[in-house]
Order: structure tokens, then C-alpha cells, then sequence
């Protein structure tokens, strides 16, 4: 009897355990979900943090050729400079478990950051995987912006072309160009939810 | 439609391969060919011919509808003037569980077969040779893209040739198309959040071995790919099954196109089953339905 109703507390607590995590997931017009990760310059950055400016948040992967596409072809610096210049917090994620592709010690991430000149506030590792799950973050790239008021306003691929081959940047929608300038000049973002694309990210 | 740029990504992909090879590692690099049961061509009898990629271990390229990453495999087709090639045909894909993502795809060796249709004419033409090009990423732990141009001879007759050493692969490749199945009927109802697949099976269907049935849409991006597939009985004597949509929420519109499968296709079996689904919205959707 008592192994029965530990069962049932169990189950209840399992499933009131999933439909929070549902509540709290990353939905285009809802709160963003809040988090605190660490840089790869040991610096602790929370969302909330950012309150008050525009925060573009960037899953990555140097080592993914779709990643790579946008770094070799200078894209996203162009567009890490050309934001945080409006004042935007360029946040890059990396979500790859211990021993995954893309997981480094930070001092391969300053080496291979500095290679790629980025531009990003900051780069955040997220090595459990926690924030990635929060966001259904499930390519790299997948571009999130949050507004100043800590509500997601953009979530998808950062354009509309989804291949690996950086010669389809220049004939490309950027929808992260465009939600971003939309957002500054105080209009609607008008194509709020895209398809990502690229590699897996490796959880 | 993206894919026409894609053209120049061998010359890119090679660059990427000498990369690999400059760091000591073995590039990941799947084969492809152009295959034929029979290499005689008999002006307007259409034929069957089939796309033979080849993957090394443990690596997978991707179905139509990819799943949550990846790119689907793509091919276009050079023909000799009057000749048609139908639509791609895409064997039954295997599910590649990657938690929280699930992506659709093929490992080891796939055959995409297509009907080319001959002009009804080839006079004073005794050889033709058909070509395409095929387009896809390959992903083991890491992705890489890659192509080949395909092409294969074939020398016009009145009479079918002889079959060739690639007939028996062609034929295997041709049977694992999903195709309707007897027995089955279905139709959906879908709102802003999720679709609803109703399936009435033919008898013998329990509810334990309705529970094995995977369904994978066409379309990509239609749904979620990793969200549980749970059939529940209806009080009808129907199947349903609640498929979450995906966060573009995009309309299924008046048919729900898919294929169901036993399983996820891990470890492949010879003999499975599989069938496709073409499923009409409710006209009359049923206010008591569950």
C-alpha cells in the first residue's frame, strides 16, 4: 500500500514536473525564459541582466558546417557589429554536452573566437544542455531576440536559405537583419517565427 | 527551390573534405550511381531508374521531411530533349532519436527511385544517356554536405533488354516506397495547436499494435518530430492520434499526407511494414470526439 501511493506521488509529481517545464518554455509573444550561464571569460550573465535593451541570443557550434557558413563568410560578425553597435546584447550559446562536437575548454574559445573575429557580447556555455531545452533550441544556428521588455519577439533560422553553402548568403533573407530592424524602429516584427536550420545541436 | 544555388556547394564540399584530410581525420563522404534494371529504352515505355547512395557506418542522410535538423536529399535531373523524369520516390525513412530531437533519414545504402517517361518517338537515335545531380548532408556525430553527377547509358531497342546485375537492388528499393494500404481509412481534424489523425484499421489491429505505428508527414516543419506518438481507441471503434504542430503552426490544409511505419526502423528488418496515408480533413467534425 505504501509503495502504491509513493508510486502515485511520484507520477503526480512527474507529470506536474513536465507541464512546468511546458509552461516555461521559449513560445514567440510570451516571456523569455530567464537564465544565468557562464562566459567563456568566466563572467556570470543573466537575461535579466539585459532589461531594457533588445537581446539576440544565438545557438552555435564552431565545428558545424552551417555555423561555419555564416562565420567564414564574416555574416554573423557583420551582423554582431552592426547590432551591438544599435545597442543590441549579442549573446552566442553553445549547448554541446562534455565530449560532443562543438564543446571546448574556454581557452579553445578565445583561440578559436578570435580566429573568427566575433563579435558577440559574449559567448555563454551551457554544457547541461538546460537553457538550449528551455529555448527548444534545436539547430545551430537557432536565433532568438528578446525584447526590452523580456519577451521573445523573434525565434527560428537566420534566414531563408538553408543550406551550408556561403554562396547563398548574398541572394539570402536575413530575418535576423530584419526582425532586428523592424524591432528598433518600434514596428511589429513581421515574420516572427521561422524554421531553423543547420546541424543538430548536441546535447 | 533553395537547391538551384546549391549547385557549386561539390567544388565547397571537396575544399571541406581537404580540410579534413589537412587535420588527419578521415572525411566523412558518402558514394553515389545511377542504376537501371534493364538498359534498353523503348521510345514513350516509361522505366524505372534508381539514385544509389552509399553511406559509410554509423552516418545517415535525410528523408523529404528532415525532422528537426538536417537538410532533405535532392536531385535534379539532366535528360535527353522529350524526356520526363515523375517525382522523386522516397523509400520508408528510419527515425534518428538525438533527445530532445528526432530527425528522418536513411543509413547504410538507400536507392531513390523515379519513372522517366521516353518521347514516343527516338527515331535515328541509338544511345541515350541520362544524368542527375543529387544533393545531400550527411551527418554521423557531425554533418557534412555532399553531391555527386550521376549518369548511366542506355541504348534504344523494341524489346526489353536483359536485367542487370542492379536489378534485385532497384526492385528491394522500389518495394520499400510506401504505397496505400488495404483495409485502412482515415481523415483528421486539425486546430492552431495540433492535428488530429483518426485511423480506422482493418480487423486484427489491437490497440497494443497500434501503439508500434509511427506516423511522419510529408511535410516538413508540419509538426513536432520528437513529441510521443500515443493512438488511443475511440469510443467509435476508431484510432486517434494527437500530433503536436510545430511552433510555424502552418495549416495542413485539406489532405494530411504521411506515411505510418511499424517502429522506428532500429535495427532494420527485412520484412516491415509501412504505408502511406492520405487522410481528408473532417467535413463534419465530430463535437464528441475526445
Amino acid at each position: 500500500m505504501k509503495k502504491m501511493l509513493i508510486t502515485i506521488v511520484t507520477a503526480t509529481l512527474a507529470v506536474a514536473g513536465a507541464a512546468r517545464a511546458e509552461s516555461a518554455a521559449a513560445e514567440v509573444g510570451k516571456p523569455a525564459p530567464g537564465f544565468t550561464l557562464t562566459s567563456t571569460e568566466g563572467k556570470e550573465h543573466s537575461l535579466a541582466d539585459f532589461k531594457g535593451k533588445f537581446v539576440a541570443l544565438e545557438w552555435t557550434n564552431y565545428d558545424c558546417p552551417f555555423v561555419k557558413k555564416h562565420y567564414g563568410a564574416d555574416n554573423m560578425q557583420a551582423l554582431q557589429r552592426e547590432f551591438t553597435e544599435k545597442g543590441v546584447v549579442w549573446l552566442s550559446i553553445n549547448s554541446s554536452a562534455p565530449g560532443k562536437q562543438g564543446h571546448f575548454t574556454p581557452e579553445v574559445w578565445k583561440k578559436r573566437m578570435a580566429e573568427w573575429k566575433v563579435a558577440a557580447t559574449a559567448v555563454l556555455l551551457d554544457p547541461d544542455g538546460k537553457v538550449g531545452r528551455a529555448y527548444d533550441a534545436k539547430t545551430t544556428p537557432h536565433m532568438f531576440i528578446v525584447n526590452p521588455e523580456g519577451v521573445l519577439i523573434y525565434a527560428g533560422g537566420i534566414d531563408d536559405k538553408p543550406s551550408a553553402n556561403p554562396a547563398d548568403i548574398p541572394g539570402a533573407k536575413n530575418y535576423v537583419r530584419a526582425a532586428l530592424e523592424q524591432a528598433l524602429a518600434g514596428k511589429p516584427v513581421e515574420t516572427p517565427t521561422t524554421k531553423p536550420y543547420g546541424c543538430s545541436v548536441k546535447y | 527551390m533553395f537547391y538551384g544555388l546549391l549547385r557549386r556547394i561539390g567544388g565547397w564540399a571537396a575544399l571541406l573534405a581537404l580540410a579534413f584530410l589537412a587535420r588527419g581525420e578521415t572525411p566523412l563522404a558518402a558514394s553515389a550511381r545511377l542504376i537501371a534494371a534493364d538498359r534498353v529504352i523503348r521510345p514513350g515505355v516509361p522505366f524505372t531508374v534508381g539514385i544509389h547512395i552509399r553511406l559509410p557506418e554509423g552516418a545517415h542522410i535525410y528523408y523529404r521531411n528532415p525532422g528537426d535538423a538536417g537538410l532533405p536529399t535532392r536531385v535534379e535531373w539532366t535528360l535527353p530533349p522529350g524526356f520526363t523524369a515523375g517525382p522523386l520516390q522516397w523509400p520508408v525513412p528510419a527515425r534518428f532519436a538525438e533527445p530532445p530531437l528526432m530527425s528522418h533519414g536513411y543509413a547504410d545504402e538507400v536507392v531513390f527511385p523515379a519513372v522517366i517517361t521516353p518521347p514516343p518517338r527516338l527515331d535515328g537515335i541509338a544511345a541515350v544517356r541520362l544524368a542527375a545531380r543529387v544533393d545531400w548532408l550527411l551527418c554521423k556525430e557531425s554533418c557534412v554536405p555532399g553531391g555527386a553527377d550521376v549518369a548511366l547509358g542506355f541504348r534504344v531497342g523494341d524489346a526489353p533488354g536483359n536485367p542487370t546485375p542492379d536489378a534485385a537492388l532497384l526492385a528491394r528499393f522500389v518495394a520499400r516506397v510506401p504505397a496505400p494500404a488495404e483495409g485502412w481509412r482515415f481523415h483528421f481534424e486539425e486546430d492552431a495547436r495540433r492535428l488530429r489523425l483518426f485511423a480506422r484499421a482493418p480487423a486484427g489491429w489491437t490497440p497494443a499494435r497500434m501503439r508500434s505505428l509511427i506516423f511522419i508527414p510529408h511535410a516538413e516543419d508540419l509538426t513536432e518530430p520528437a513529441a510521443p506518438q500515443v493512438w488511443r481507441a475511440t469510443e467509435a471503434g476508431e484510432y486517434v492520434l494527437d500530433l503536436p504542430k510545430s511552433a510555424r503552426g502552418a495549416a495542413a490544409g485539406a489532405r494530411l499526407e504521411g506515411i505510418l511505419r511499424e517502429g522506428d526502423g532500429h535495427p532494420p528488418r527485412a520484412e516491415e511494414l509501412f504505408f502511406s496515408v492520405s487522410a481528408p480533413a473532417r467535413s463534419n467534425p465530430d463535437p464528441s470526439a475526445p
